[in-house]
């Protein structure tokens, strides 16, 4: 029985119908796979490198193909790849090579931390002609290595990069020159032309110096004009004869006496070598005036008198001494 | 009064001053101005203020003058766990009589050293500047006037600041003078030494009473302090509010906060003590002068640009003097 349909079969094979039968077959599967294949989708991501420094620019393409009657849903990359630091997305491209429709996505991010980062596979959906159904496709996960900044702490710290020089302009040096001489040149013109003027016209007046001791005894002339104690105005003469004595000697030797007390003047004109013979007298003028000034003193007229007299003898024998002419060395030459 | 009698009298009622500091100085050597400052816060019914670096003879100084007056002397050390109690006193339950007595505290006395004022905490410090201010301390419910004279001199370490409670400048401008004590020369350190190892110490004798004091206070303000002495007085403390006012315009930036109307107080009173020490009747600005830098240094405060140029209250006060014209 087993023979029999052995042989029925081979019989079968060996026909022309079969034979015709068999070619029909093979064209018409021919157009089924070649069908199946013009709707098929396939998609890969990459990464332009596996490698990163922290802060580099990571490129991410995304690649669809797909047949012409495939609609491909792309998520939005930017929301789906929370990994990595989305800077921005580079323009789309979309080709269509022997009837299959390529499109291109890419992205650019970064990564602050160093590590191994793994990008997540991206679920990409699909649709086939008007259909409604919707189909998933998704692709592999990348993996990157993200490399942290090597720091030689050995060596100072230093600019990341060096400073620009910039390039000599000589241009603008050579303007910079002909301005800053122009304009010296016409300075030193006015300078000249001015100095010239003046020279013609102004007259120089000596500036002239009352000595101190000239303005004091002028100021004690007029004060004992005044008569001040003579009216009743004694505290007056005193406080006003004392600033005369202090403004005199504030000028003759260069202290300031109307911002001192009478102890520490009296302390000042012991050190001054010229001032040295007038200290009693002027201790006594001060003691006196103070005790009329600050303690309701009322002197005898005589005490007033001998105040005069003392401010005149203090500020007599302070005056400066003429210097002697200087008469030339005579040089006994032979 | 007439001038020349009270001049007559001061310098006659005075002369305990010149008996006084020699019986101190046979203890103390040297430290004349701060001596002088005691006698004279002392005499203002005011209270000081020492600032030195330990040893220099602050506990000493204070120990004597009380010692050579016949009055009760305490010395109270400021520690942080010092209570108020401590000073001024407490009421003890008496378990005999089942009732509470008054058990008065150090501050009952003459002469007052707080030593290291600013180690023991606020509530310490009121509780003694208010004792100082009032003249008085309640104890529960019963009030106590504090005897007189009754003066209070407080030490500080301007070195060790750590662990420290400084005064509120409230606090401070309380004290009639503060005084900072200095190093003693070369040869009063020799004769500190000599006197020191010598087997017999000094006995001081009580030269004067309290109410030696209390006499010479009502002399001290009879002194005369002349209207151009108080115009003096008062340049001095405006100047250093308004310094532009004076022409000082580079110290405007300088001062924080100006002396209070108690400085131009104590600065009159200071006045007339210095010139009852210098036995005289009458004010002058040099008495005004040599008193104004321990008045004021505690009254006024520097900004913090002063502080960052190390310019202190002193150096305000020095260019205020030689600015200010003298009467």
């Amino acid at each position: 029985m087993v023979i029999n349909a052995v042989h029925f079969l081979r019989r079968l094979f060996c026909t022309k119908f079969f034979q015709v039968t068999q070619k029909f077959l093979l064209i018409a599967l021919f157009f089924i796979v070649s069908k199946v294949e013009a709707q098929s989708i396939s998609v890969s991501a990459i990464t332009d490198t596996a490698s990163y420094r922290v802060g580099d620019y990571i490129t991410y393409e995304l690649e669809i193909k797909h047949g012409n009657y495939i609609t491909a849903h792309v998520p939005s990359v930017k929301d789906s790849i929370k990994v990595l630091e989305f800077i921005k997305e580079l323009p789309f491209e979309k080709k269509d090579v022997d009837g299959k429709i390529i499109e291109r996505y890419k992205f650019i991010f970064s990564k602050y931390d160093s590590g191994k980062v793994t990008i997540p596979s991206l679920k990409i959906g699909y649709s086939e002609g008007s259909s409604s159904v919707k189909n998933y496709i998704a692709t592999l996960p990348v993996t990157i290595t993200v490399h942290t900044l090597q720091v030689n702490t050995q060596q100072d710290i230093r600019d990341v990069k060096e400073p620009l020089k910039l390039p000599l302009d000589w241009l603008l040096i050579i303007i910079v020159l002909i301005v800053v001489s122009g304009l010296a040149a016409g300075g030193y013109y006015l300078y000249k032309y001015y100095k010239k003027k003046k020279e013609g016209k102004i007259i120089e007046v000596p500036e002239v110096v009352i000595p101190p001791h000239e303005i004091a005894l002028t100021e004690l002339r007029t004060l004992d004009a005044k008569k001040f104690w003579q009216n009743g105005l004694v505290k007056e003469y005193h406080s006003e004869i004392t600033e005369i004595v202090r403004k005199y000697f504030e000028a003759r030797f260069n202290f300031k006496a109307l911002e001192m007390t009478s102890s520490e003047i009296l302390a000042a004109l012991s050190c001054v070598e010229e001032a040295k013979n007038i200290v009693s007298t002027a201790e006594n003028f001060f003691s006196n005036a103070d005790l009329v000034k600050f303690a309701k003193f009322e002197p005898m007229p005589k005490v007033n008198d001998e105040m005069m007299a003392q401010a005149y003898r203090i500020v007599d024998e302070t005056i400066p001494k003429p210097q002697p002419a200087v008469t030339p060395e005579v040089v006994n030459v032979q | 009064m007439d001038i020349t009698a009270l001049n007559e009298k001061i310098r006659r009622e005075s002369e305990f001053i010149d008996i006084l500091f020699t019986e101190i100085g046979k203890v103390i050597v040297g430290q004349k101005q701060m001596l002088e400052r005691l006698v004279i816060g002392m005499l203002g019914n005011g209270h000081v203020l020492l600032e030195g670096v330990p040893g220099l003879a602050k506990t000493l100084a204070i120990k004597t003058l009380a010692a050579s007056m016949k009055s009760k002397f305490q010395r109270i050390q400021f520690t942080p766990d010092l209570l108020p109690a401590d000073l001024i006193g407490t009421l003890i339950y008496n378990q005999k009589e089942s009732n509470f007595t008054i058990k008065k505290g150090p501050l009952f006395a003459n002469f007052i050293l707080a030593d290291e004022i600013n180690r023991a905490p606020a509530k310490v410090q009121s509780a003694l500047l208010e004792a100082m201010q009032e003249r008085q301390v309640t104890i529960s419910d019963t009030t106590f006037r504090l005897e007189e004279p009754f003066l209070v001199l407080a030490t500080q370490n301007p070195i060790e600041q750590e662990g420290t409670y400084p005064l509120p400048e409230a606090q401070v401008d309380r004290f009639m003078l503060k005084v900072k004590i200095t190093y003693p020369t070369r040869d009063e350190e020799l004769k500190i030494m000599k006197l020191n190892s010598a087997l017999d110490a000094p006995k001081i004798n009580a030269v004067i009473s309290p109410e030696d004091i209390l006499k010479a206070r009502k002399l001290v303000g009879e002194i005369y302090v002349d209207e151009k002495i108080e115009k003096y007085i008062l340049d001095i403390v405006f100047a250093t509010r308004s310094p532009k006012d004076y022409g000082l315009d580079e110290l405007t930036d300088l001062i924080s906060y100006g002396a209070s109307p108690r400085a131009s107080i104590n600065l009159a009173l200071g006045a007339r003590a210095m010139a009852f020490v210098r036995r005289r009747g009458y004010v002058i600005p040099e008495d005004v002068r040599s008193i104004c830098m321990d008045i004021l240094r505690h009254r006024i405060a520097v900004t913090y640009e002063a502080e960052a140029e190390d310019i202190t209250s002193e150096t305000i006060i020095s260019k205020i003097l030689n600015k200010i014209e003298v009467p």
